[in-house]
């Protein structure tokens, strides 16, 4: 069953397209087959858009045929997070106040993806308004983590990343505040890149001034993830951050030296907590590829007080959003998006000035200790994937967790210094749940990164501890 | 008569480079002029003669030998005293600062350096830049050239005031609310606030924010936009609103063709406070060129929310920069930082995230405006230079202002909207102070406005009514 096309990846699925090896048509077929054979245990593609995604299908393969020119993701299927609007397609945002939203336009994300010749074969789970890692909501339930459906694919671009590991789709859509692209990439041994500010256009955004959510791309290889990211990009007026695209992200993600990277190693940015067995993982895999490099530095910088950073931020977000629904539906919604609101309120604007300047210190230390690295790599999450019954990790190493998101620390962090981060697969954890590494540096360095990670993917594909983890579809199917 | 200090900055880079000029002779005629006016105006607080000297005879050496020491060489520049600049005073007006003396340069003035210019000084500037005003307890008030009773307006008002006098060819500024437009506009010269990013600040304090800008500042468009080629465009990874940008284009701009372009003309965007009389002076003014564009009409987007979003996020970033300061100095604090800080201390998260939503919804509706139109064009300033003994008005046309950043809404509007606004200099108002225009361009759009306003300010220059205004520098002696 491994040998479907819907295994493929984006890049060979879209050459075999563009040589009429494949139909778009065949692609797609396969694609559905693997959502109707496994989706059942899973719970990731909640709204599907099938009769759509096969006229459309039908359209590209006329396409080829007739010799036009093709997009970059011409006939390729692609899984759209439920927190970006698609035309005619159900858009719940994971909330019941939106269950039954069908939105008359693509938000640009998805109009841009749809314009490279993308096509949507339904909408992926997310946590309400995607907030906390457990892709679990009121409106459609938990997604399973294909590798052991009781537990979390994490959050909350989890359906996405669940649809993209059980080979559902080859590309799949994302986002990401806290580690939204990342941490379920960890958990589901898949590629999520956090890029830079302003990369991705989103054009909705109600704080639109702050940074710190962004929209990005999702697969099952850097180089299909660094090809979605060429299709999201643009300049959309509605985006203050958006604007000059680097050229350089429309170059090849091949022909680095990691022997010319010099990379600082971390388990835990010196911030964050981090299991014990996710640390000892960690360390035995780094210990093992640390060679390659040019320089590996044990380091990471001084990250000051930045869970109070994020907790503001955070708070500045979640009110700016949710203050009138907290008033108006508060019955309708989730905890987490209730914890989050409510504790901005406490805040006083004061704080949030604080915030501001703290924020510019810690990010210039973060940018200043590459002067004397290229990267910097850490765990993908804190722990290993745990039972979707659980809303969050409360505690960690027997340490009680002070907020329901202080467990993705590991990937915030990251957030609060404007870093762009790449989530790759590294084998298994002491728990034989996918361990996956982030990949970082400071905004700006999005090729960078992704160059980077591929390399590592590369060197990791050939080393059976190291690869990316394939989880057992005969077992979903049962 | 006509010093060589008189000449425009892309005239006398040209006589240098031909060798028609010395930067030696262009400096000392600059220093000439400083030494002539600056008592009265009090533009320039600190002077590093010197130190210019030796650079000018560097620059003068490296163009006998043939080489190009830069789009800027030879030319003397007055730096903003809220910049760092190495081994240079720098106060930042406050007296906690007074005796600050930086040992390294700012990333823009290194930047300057290498385009070759001189840096010759220190311009004044309220403390911390805080206001439409330029005085401090450091250095005192900067005076209007044109009447020295009033001020030149800030905070780069000491920028403003040296070019207005030929002090310098070109100055450096920066603007939060409109510090680079309003102390142009009140002196009679060009104030460029660019896309925020584009001239990469790496010290600033909030790097998440772009209220404040840096920019150029000149006596012509040209000049600006000579200025502004050699400051834009290097990232720096410390400035996450920085990216990297091929400046060098804007150096050397064809005049874009007036007809073809489509020209919204606004008073007050409908109900920002702007006097009766400088409503007056902008109608008959906008009356005389209106016709010459492919389109021009009355309009504005709807500024609904964005005086209260502005005053919270002003307050917020004012409780950033200067909490700590006011409670431990705060009697060696202008009464302005004082007044800003606490305004802040009683608003709430809630407070910040509602403004963060009303800026956002002002700048789609300005972004959606703007689709239709290619320019913009408002008052450069609210009301006419005042007087320094009686300090800024507190109404206007009999309406109080609740907060002295209430009559800046005409500029801080745009500083929310993050495009990219020029002010331009168009003769005198009622009072006979300087007269002059804010441009909007599009998003993103520094070259097309820039292009449009050289166009303008060949059209305005034409007609002795709407010329730059010279101010009477026997007066200032």
């Amino acid at each position: 069953m491994t040998q479907d096309l819907c295994d493929l990846t984006a890049t060979e699925a879209r050459r075999l397209i563009g040589t009429k090896e494949i139909s778009p048509v065949e692609l797609l077929e396969s694609c559905i087959a693997r959502i109707e054979a496994v989706d059942g245990a899973v719970n990731c593609m909640v709204t599907r858009a099938f009769d759509r995604a096969r006229e459309e299908a039908k359209v590209a393969e006329r396409m080829v045929l007739d010799g036009d020119d093709l997009g970059l993701l011409h006939g390729l299927p692609i899984g759209i997070k439920d927190l970006e609007a698609t035309e005619g397609v159900r858009t719940t945002y994971g909330s019941l106040i939106y269950k039954d939203n069908v939105p008359a336009a693509d938000q640009g994300s998805v109009a841009a993806v749809r314009a490279e010749g993308a096509i949507v074969v339904g909408k992926t789970n997310t946590p309400e308004f995607g907030a906390g890692a457990n892709t679990k909501n009121r409106v459609f339930g938990a997604t399973g983590n294909p590798f052991a459906p009781v537990k979390t694919c994490a959050g909350s671009s989890g359906g996405s990343a669940v649809a993209l590991a059980t080979g559902m789709v080859p590309i799949a859509s994302g986002s990401d505040y806290g580690g939204s692209l990342r941490t379920p990439a960890g958990f589901c041994g898949v590629v999520g890149f956090r890029p830079s500010p302003g990369t991705v256009p989103a054009e909705a955004k109600a704080s639109a001034l702050m940074p710190w959510s962004q929209l990005g791309p999702m697969a099952r290889t850097v180089a299909d993830a660094a090809l979605l990211l060429q299709a999201q990009m643009d300049d959309d007026r509605r985006d203050p951050f958006s604007g000059l695209v680097d050229p350089r992200l429309f170059g090849s993600v091949d022909g680095l030296d990691l022997g010319s990277i010099r990379a600082a190693i971390t388990p835990d940015l010196g911030c964050c907590p981090v299991d014990d067995g996710i640390r000892a993982t960690f360390t035995a895999r780094t210990d093992a590829f640390r060679g390659v490099f040019a320089e590996a530095q044990d380091r990471a910088p001084d990250f000051g007080d930045i869970h109070r950073v994020f907790e503001i931020f955070r708070g500045v977000t979640f009110v700016a959003l949710h203050h009138e629904r907290l008033k108006n539906h508060k019955d309708l919604l989730g905890p987490n998006v209730i914890d989050n609101t409510t504790r901005g309120l406490d805040v006083t604007a004061a704080d949030v000035g604080w915030g501001l300047v703290e924020q510019g210190k810690l990010m210039r230390r973060f940018i200043d200790m590459f002067d004397e690295v290229d990267v910097m790599i850490c765990p993908a999450a804190s722990v290993s994937p745990f039972p979707h019954e659980q809303l969050y990790v409360d505690e960690i190493n027997g340490e009680k967790m002070p907020t329901y998101m202080r467990w993705l620390a590991i990937s915030y962090v990251p957030t609060m210094a404007l870093a762009c981060s790449c989530v790759i697969p590294c084998g298994v954890d002491h728990r034989g749940m996918p361990f996956g590494l982030q990949v970082m540096a400071p905004g700006g360095k999005d090729a960078l990164v992704l160059a980077v990670a591929h390399a590592l993917e590369g060197y990791f594909a050939g080393r059976p501890d190291f690869a990316r983890p394939v989880p057992d579809l005969k077992k979903l199917q049962s | 008569m006509t010093e060589p200090c008189d000449l425009s900055a892309v005239d006398l880079r040209r006589l240098i480079g031909e060798r028609k000029l010395s930067p030696v002779e262009l400096l000392a005629s600059c220093l000439k002029r400083i030494d002539a006016v600056n008592g009265t105006v009090n533009a320039f607080v600190a002077l590093d003669a010197e130190g210019a000297l030796a650079r000018a005879r560097d620059i003068e050496a490296e163009i006998a030998r043939g080489a190009d020491p830069g789009p800027l060489a030879g030319l003397p520049i007055g730096i903003k005293d809220l910049v760092n600049v190495k081994g240079m005073r720098t106060t930042y007006g406050s007296l906690l600062f007074k005796d600050h003396v930086p040992d390294a340069d700012d990333g823009q003035i290194a930047r300057l350096r290498q385009a070759g210019a001189i840096i010759l000084g220190k311009t004044n500037t309220p403390e911390f830049g805080a206001g439409a005003n330029t005085t401090n307890r450091v250095y005192g008030a900067t005076t209007n050239p044109f009447d020295p009773a009033r001020t030149p307006g800030g905070s780069s008002g000491g920028s403003a005031a040296a070019l207005a006098c030929s002090m310098v060819p070109l100055a450096q500024g920066s603007d939060t609310g409109g510090s680079l437009r309003a102390p142009a506009t009140w002196s009679g010269v060009v104030g460029f606030r660019p896309r925020p990013g584009a001239v990469a600040h790496e010290r600033r304090a909030l790097p998440l924010t772009y209220f404040a800008v840096q920019g150029p500042m000149g006596r012509s468009v040209a000049d600006t936009a000579l200025l502004y080629s050699a400051q834009a465009g290097s990232a720096h990874a410390g400035d996450p609103m920085g990216f990297p940008l091929d400046a060098s284009g804007f150096a050397d701009l064809t005049p874009a063709g007036l007809g073809g372009l489509r020209v919204a003309f606004s008073e007050d965007l409908g109900s920002a406070p702007v006097d009766d009389g400088i409503k007056r002076v902008f109608r008959a003014r906008t009356g005389k060129f209106r016709h010459v564009f492919k389109e021009a009409r009355d309009g504005h987007p709807d500024i609904a929310g964005v005086r209260d979003a502005f005053w919270v996020l002003r307050c917020v970033y004012y409780m950033a920069n200067h909490k700590e300061r006011v409670e431990k100095h705060r009697e060696l604090l202008s009464p302005n930082i004082v007044m800003n800080t606490e305004a802040g201390y009683g608003m709430t998260l809630a407070d910040v995230a509602a403004a963060e939503v009303a800026w956002r919804q002002w700048y789609d509706r300005f972004q959606a405006f703007m689709e239709d139109v290619d320019l913009l064009i408002l008052p450069g300033n609210a009301y006419p230079p005042y007087r320094l003994d009686t300090g800024a008005p507190t109404e206007i046309n009999g309406v109080a202002m609740e907060n002295y950043m209430d009559a800046s809404l005409i500029r801080s509007a745009l500083t929310l909207t993050g495009n990219p606004v020029i002010a331009v200099p168009c003769g005198l108002d009622e009072t006979g102070a300087p007269f002059g225009f804010q441009i909007a361009g599009k998003r993103h759009g520094e070259a097309e406005l820039l292009a449009a306003a050289l166009a303008l300010e060949t059209l305005l220059n034409a007609d002795p009514e709407m010329a730059r205004p010279i101010p009477d520098l026997e007066k200032l002696q």
